[in-house]
This record gives structure tokens, C-alpha cells and sequence, in this order.
């Protein structure tokens, strides 16, 4: 591959190319495995970059890739940065879903990307050629495989000039969807900090079940490993969601050594792997808890159950990221133990809003997430942007190489909250003893399942349900200890005579439809909502009255 | 066994699971006339049905049931019965 001159994603794939050997990428796809040396990969991304050329495919153009995992799928996204396009992973439809909701989405992030082709496996090019409201025109769609016949020749690729790394998108739905994105520099500068904290080497092996659409699977499963030559195994998500041993089998096969997975798989794992079932999983060097509030319970509660079977307890660690920082933005240690505070051991807060809510409880021990990675600046803020002293809780706020500069929706760029050049997170945290706590968020975020969801958007959904007081509803964050993650609970007031749980049932549906979300729904007596004196409902203090309830 | 059986012994896992005694099945009950029933707590419901009936579940077939009565169908085609 011929390679540009300045330190890039290509050329660092080239120089890692060029010393690699043996498998790179396995695929476990059912009762199989499939094997891929770091050749075969490129190999097939040149292929799919000639496709791509073929196509009329080029320079920032976009390309969304829709498919399960597979090579193709991995290839898909290194071919995209062949020809200088701009690839995203983007969630697939699932069973839960609406069919017509997930394709008027679809359909926007295209229309938002004027130039773009969207590529998908076989299981979509059937569902979109049975789907009219899309109207798609055929040469923006690419199937994958591609099989022999339209598999064009290989012929020398002239690299572009390559700006522009991936999308990384957030949750919400159509209105509220924005596109994080990544520029190659950053890329770059969070490879550099990820090697002097996650240090990973050839001899490791990463084992994950995560999706690709999301930032953790992306970055720290695949692109990561692809820069640094590290090998992967690749679970597909449906099949670990369904048996999640499946990831300690893969540790046990190929020594796995370095795992990230949110809070709420360390609580999966645990409850739903046969109690006698045994694994060696001595070769783990780190699984690190991450994308959600990492919880002491949920770990505890893994440590004991797979202690046994080799997790030494200094193998876990924590690590802040979000997708507007590439990823990771602190890490603990991997030759400490991990810090664990209590509520009472930080100063209180002074944010304007009052509107911050916490998601531990006062006596719960909370983990450290660690200390900022290398060239990553944070400040804790209080409410007007002046930095609180160690201890204190404020909001978070962070700068530093890998932020990114703007969101991408279909109103253009969108510039993100900021105070100066700190970025503004919408959780609350403070730093003590040199290590980040994140203990709550004033952001109308609710986690669930390592994926966010924002509670404007599920209220606007619940609203639209017959029965609904107009605007007198509201989507709560409420921790399940036995899940390990968040719950949405929303509260609503009703109008007219509808039956209680019918009416429950049709919130249920209407948000599982409409966002894919599963909640719990409680219909609460006219008047009982508090409002906050600029007369919004408010969060944190309905949270506090139906915790006492 | 019969259906009754079946969603009695199906009604007490689910208010096991979901930690609710006040749940009450029928065979056209969903995911959503239950809160929270997502797709890590059904793995949950599969698992529990697993011992409880003792065949396999955990499966793109069982985990795309549409409600309780196709589930129950499954079960009992893989039992035998």
C-alpha cells in the first residue's frame, strides 16, 4: 500500500503491516471460527475500496456500514479510508423495534449525507428491497459479500489526502441523532495516549462481544488492535447476548488477555452462567469496566463468581470515554489497585441548575474511574465554568487532542457545549487524589445497557400516547442492583378514564417501538409532578419524591 | 403437561425475574405488558424456562417468540409434545 508522509491511520496500518504474521482477526460465527491473517484483511478492504471507486466513491463521502459481524464488515470500514471516504457503523433493526421507525431514521441519516452509500449484509439488502418508504436508489446500496464475479481486480489504490477518520453516532432518535466526528489527527493522538495506559502489545489478544456501532466495541476492539497490530476475536452481539459464555469460552481458546465491557455484562456474566460451569480464564491481563457508572456491587459480585475460574481482582480496571473523545479519557492503572470512595468523602456541588441527579447511593462504594489519559486536560467545573478545588463535585469538563470540534445533524455542524476550550460532559464528577469520580450527570441522559438514551426524546414519545396529560410526564434514571445498569422509569399523569395498565401497555409499546427501549411505567395522581420554577418538569427532584415514596 | 401448567410455571419465573408478584399471564401476553422485559432480562426468562423445562431455548427461534403462547409452542415441540 502506497503510504502518505505524515503520521496517519493509513500508514500506521501500513507500517503495522508490514511485520505481522499469523492470525489477526477471528470471527466466531456459530459452531465456527474464522481465521484472518492482517494480509487477509487489508486484502479484502482494497477489494471493497475498488467497489467503493467504482461506485463514484471518494473523497469525505460517507459510508454507513449496517451488517453483522464478519471480515467483510471489518473490511468495509478499512476500505472506506482507501478511497478517503468517511465510514460509520450504524446499529441494525432488531426485533424490538418498529420496521417503519428504524427506516425513517435510516432514511434521514442519508438524506443528511447527500453523498453516501450505505453498505449492508444480506440479511438487509433483503428487508430494504422489501422496503419502499426508503427510496433508496440501488447504486447507493452495497451488499455484502461481494461475491467473485463483481469482485473487481485488485489495482493500486493512490491514497487520498484524509482528513476525516469515521461517524461515530449517538442514540436519540431522528430529530435529536448527531454524528460525532473523529478527525485522523485524533485518532492518532488517542492511539498514542491508549499505548502509554492500555499498552497493547502483539502477544495480547482482545476478545470482545461488543457491537461495532458503539464507540467501546469500535475503538477500543478493533481500531485500536487494527493500529497496533494486536490480535481480535470477534463475537457477534445477538449470540452473546444469548449465551454469554461464549466469551469466556473464547478467553479459555485463544488466552485471551484484555476485555472491555460495560457494567452491565460484568452483572449478565454472572447471573446467567451456569453456576458449575468452569473456565480457565487465567490468561486475563485486564477487563475494564466502562460506557456506563462503573458499580463496586456488580464487580464484587463477578469476583466472586469467577475469581475461581483465574480473574485475579487486579486485573479489573475502569475507564471513562465517550465517542466525543474517540474514546477513553482516563484509565486506572493497570498496576494499582482500583480506588474506592464513598459519597461522603466529596465536597458538595455549586452547579447553577440544581438540576444534577446521582446514580449511587450515599453508603455505595464508588470506583474510581482512574486519572486522565496522557494530553487529555480535565477540569471540574462549577456552574458558571470556574474550576472547583480536588474533591469537589461539579461537572466535568475536558480538552485536549482527541475532543472533537463540532456534531454533525442534518441543521449542519452543531457546535457542543463548552466552557472556553473545555468541553462540557453533563456529568458530575470530581478529581480526588489525582483520580477522576464520575458520581451522577445534570445532561438528560439515561444509560441503559451501555447505550443513552436521551429522557427528551422519551417523553416525546410517551406524549404522544392517548391518555397522556399533555407534558405531564417524565423519564426517570433508576439503578437496578440485579441488572447492574440503569432503569427508565417513567412517571405520568393521566387524563380521562383509560385503564392503568392498558395505558401502561401502550407506553411500553409506543417506546419500545418507537426507540427500542424496554421501561417501566407508573401513572401517578394528577398534580403530583413537581415543576421546576422556569415551570419544566424536574428531574432530580421527582427522582428524589419517588424514592421516598 | 398442559397449558395451564405451563403458564403457571411460566407466570412464576417472570414474577421471579422481574421481581413482581403482581405479574399475570396469558398466552397472548408480550414483552410489553411487562416492565422491563427487555432483551438481557428474556436471556433471564429463557435460562430459567431452560431448567424449568428442561430443553434448550436459548436460540434465534425462542429469542424472537412474539408472546407467551408461541413460546410455550416451542417448548413443548421440542419436548415432544
Amino acid at each position: 500500500m502506497p503510504g502518505a508522509e505524515r503520521h496517519t491511520i493509513l500508514n500506521t496500518i501500513e507500517s503495522v503491516s508490514q511485520s505481522h504474521s499469523g492470525t489477526f482477526l477471528r470471527i466466531l460465527n456459530g459452531s465456527q471460527t474464522e481465521n484472518y491473517s492482517y494480509a487477509d484483511v487489508l486484502s479484502q478492504a482494497q477489494s471493497i475500496a475498488q467497489t467503493y471507486r467504482q461506485k463514484g466513491i471518494g473523497h469525505e463521502d460517507r459510508i454507513f456500514i449496517v451488517a453483522s459481524t464478519s471480515l467483510d464488515t471489518v473490511a468495509a470500514f478499512i476500505g472506506a479510508w482507501l478511497v478517503g471516504a468517511v465510514p460509520s457503523y450504524l446499529a441494525p433493526l432488531t426485533g424490538k423495534q418498529s420496521p417503519d421507525i428504524y427506516w425513517r431514521t435510516l432514511g434521514e441519516i442519508l438524506a443528511t449525507h447527500k453523498h453516501g452509500l450505505l453498505v449492508v449484509d444480506a440479511k438487509m439488502q433483503a428487508e430494504i428491497a422489501g422496503n419502499q418508504t426508503l427510496g433508496l436508489e440501488p447504486s447507493r446500496v452495497l451488499g455484502l459479500p461481494i461475491n467473485d464475479q463483481e469482485r473487481p481486480s485488485f489495482s493500486p489504490i493512490d491514497l487520498p489526502s484524509h482528513e476525516s477518520s469515521f461517524i461515530q453516532f449517538s442514540s436519540g432518535t431522528t430529530g435529536l441523532r448527531k454524528g460525532v466526528l473523529i478527525r485522523d489527527d485524533m485518532t492518532i493522538a488517542h492511539l498514542a495516549a491508549f499505548q502509554q495506559t492500555f499498552t497493547y502489545e502483539k502477544s495480547d489478544c482482545v476478545v470482545s462481544w461488543l457491537p461495532l456501532y458503539h464507540d467501546m466495541g469500535l475503538v477500543a476492539c478493533l481500531l485500536m488492535p487494527l493500529l497496533t497490530g494486536t490480535p481480535i476475536v470477534l463475537i457477534d452481539p445477538i449470540d452473546w447476548t444469548l449465551r454469554p459464555e461464549l466469551l469466556f469460552s473464547a478467553i479459555a481458546t485463544y488466552a485471551g488477555t484484555r476485555i472491555f465491557l460495560p457494567n452491565f455484562a460484568f452483572s449478565h456474566l454472572t447471573n446467567c452462567i451456569d453456576p458449575d460451569a468452569n473456565f480457565n480464564l487465567s490468561s486475563v491481563k485486564s477487563i475494564v469496566n466502562c460506557s456506563e457508572p462503573c458499580r463496586a456491587s456488580s464487580v464484587d459480585r463477578f469476583l466472586e463468581r469467577f475469581g475461581p475460574c483465574g480473574i485475579d481482582p487486579s486485573s479489573i480496571h475502569t475507564s471513562y470515554a465517550m465517542a466525543e473523545a474517540v474514546f477513553a479519557v482516563t484509565y486506572s492503572s493497570l498496576d494499582k489497585k482500583l480506588k474506592r470512595k464513598t459519597f461522603s468523602e466529596f465536597g458538595s456541588s455549586s452547579l447553577a441548575t440544581g438540576e444534577e441527579r446521582f446514580l449511587f447511593s450515599h453508603d455505595e462504594s464508588i470506583l474510581s474511574c482512574g486519572t486522565v489519559m496522557p494530553g487529555t486536560k480535565v477540569m471540574i467545573s462549577d456552574g458558571v465554568g470556574a474550576p472547583q478545588d480536588d474533591g469537589v463535585l461539579g461537572e466535568v469538563c475536558l480538552h485536549g487532542p482527541s475532543l472533537f470540534e463540532a456534531y454533525e445533524t442534518k441543521d449542519g455542524k452543531t457546535p457542543p457545549p463548552c466552557f472556553g476550550p473545555y468541553f462540557r460532559t453533563g456529568d458530575i464528577g470530581a478529581v480526588l487524589d489525582g483520580e477522576l469520580y464520575v458520581l451522577g450527570r445534570s445532561k438528560e441522559i439515561i444509560i441503559v445497557n451501555g447505550k443513552n438514551y436521551f429522557c427528551t426524546d422519551l417523553e416525546a414519545v410517551t406524549n404522544e400516547v392517548e391518555g397522556i396529560k399533555p407534558g405531564r410526564v417524565v423519564a426517570l434514571s433508576v439503578m437496578n442492583e440485579q441488572t447492574g445498569t440503569e432503569e427508565c422509569l417513567m412517571l405520568v399523569e393521566k387524563t380521562g378514564q383509560r385503564d392503568d395498565s392498558a395505558l401502561k401497555r401502550d407506553i411500553r409499546k409506543k417506546l419500545s417501538d418507537s426507540i427500542g427501549l424496554a421501561c417501566r411505567v407508573e401513572i401517578i395522581p394528577p398534580g403530583l409532578l413537581v415543576k421546576t420554577s422556569s415551570g419544566k418538569v424536574s428531574r432530580s427532584e421527582n427522582l428524589k419524591q419517588y424514592l421516598k415514596r | 403437561m398442559d397449558d395451564d401448567n405451563y403458564l403457571e410455571t411460566f407466570q412464576e419465573i417472570l414474577r421471579n425475574v422481574f421481581f413482581d408478584e403482581r405479574i399475570t399471564i396469558g398466552r397472548e401476553t408480550t414483552a410489553v405488558d411487562v416492565d422491563g422485559w427487555d432483551s438481557l432480562s428474556h436471556v433471564r426468562v429463557l435460562l430459567e424456562l431452560e431448567k424449568s423445562f428442561k430443553t434448550e431455548l436459548r436460540d434465534a427461534e425462542a429469542a424472537c417468540a412474539q408472546n407467551v403462547g408461541e413460546l410455550i409452542e416451542i417448548i413443548k415441540a421440542r419436548r415432544g409434545e
